[in-house]
């Protein structure tokens, strides 16, 4: 009886096993998998470039409020438009940028941060990359 | 006129720079990277007094940061006390300078 249970649940072990085969084969195949991990590490890569950006200007100008154009950082990081925005939105959620009433200007947070410390890690943005962490 | 710009020796001088920022080991990048960048700053400060003297050319208020960042992995790069704490922070520094220099040609100025 044992045998038998065992002999069920691995063959539904080995079921499983290639259902999950198949599906990567499928994701890997079309290339789908690897291209939504690698995106989603190069939104974070970006999402860190933007405000590191936001804070280079900061320490340049001294400015109390940081201003960043979605058209210089989409020449600045070789990335579209599309891709800059995109960014900004995620930082948004995260409330450490703010649309202005101009669509290609944005305010970034940085200021209040000037005194910490800029070896330290802050984990700031969770959820489409569990190992994302910003560099401060 | 900008006597001495030469924009492949630029482009060298920024290639062994980007070797370097990526892999801090390489041994050549090392030895080469602070000549490199001081060079790259030296002819960056060039090109931003001659866009001081021509108040005219698109995108000059944007140099400005180009030749901070030169200046700050120039620190970096020698060991200085910089605003670049890491070398996640050296990249975003180095993609700046890049892309301020890769605009130098469009300035309108007379570069090799």
């Amino acid at each position: 009886m044992s045998s038998f249970w065992s002999r069920i649940t691995e063959l539904n072990l080995s079921r499983r096993r290639q259902a999950v085969r198949e599906m990567r084969h499928d994701r890997i195949g079309n290339g789908s998998w690897k291209r939504t991990t690698a995106r989603a590490q190069e939104l974070d890569w970006l999402a860190s470039a933007v405000w590191e950006f936001g804070r280079m200007k900061y320490e340049f100008y001294k400015n109390r409020t940081t201003v960043v154009d979605v058209a210089e950082l989409s020449l600045r990081f070789r990335e579209t438009r599309q891709a800059i925005t995109k960014t900004l939105r995620l930082l948004e959620k995260y409330n450490l940028a703010e649309p202005t009433e101009f669509p290609q200007l944005w305010t970034l947070d940085v200021a209040d941060l000037g005194q910490q410390p800029r070896d330290g890690c802050v984990p700031l943005i969770c959820g489409h990359n569990e190992s994302a962490l910003f560099s401060v | 006129m900008l006597p001495g710009l030469d924009m492949k020796c630029l482009a060298d001088a920024l290639q062994l720079l980007g070797k370097l920022i990526q892999d801090p080991d390489t041994v050549i990048a090392k030895e080469s990277a602070p000549v490199a960048i001081q060079s790259i700053r030296g002819a960056l400060e060039r090109v931003g007094a001659d866009i001081d003297q021509n108040r005219l050319l698109p995108g000059a208020s944007d140099f400005s940061l180009t030749l901070y960042a030169a200046r700050e992995l120039e620190r970096y790069v020698c060991g200085e006390k910089t605003q670049i704490g890491n070398r996640r922070i050296a990249e975003v520094y180095y993609h700046v300078l890049r892309s301020g220099i890769e605009q130098i040609p469009r300035l309108g100025l007379d570069v090799r």
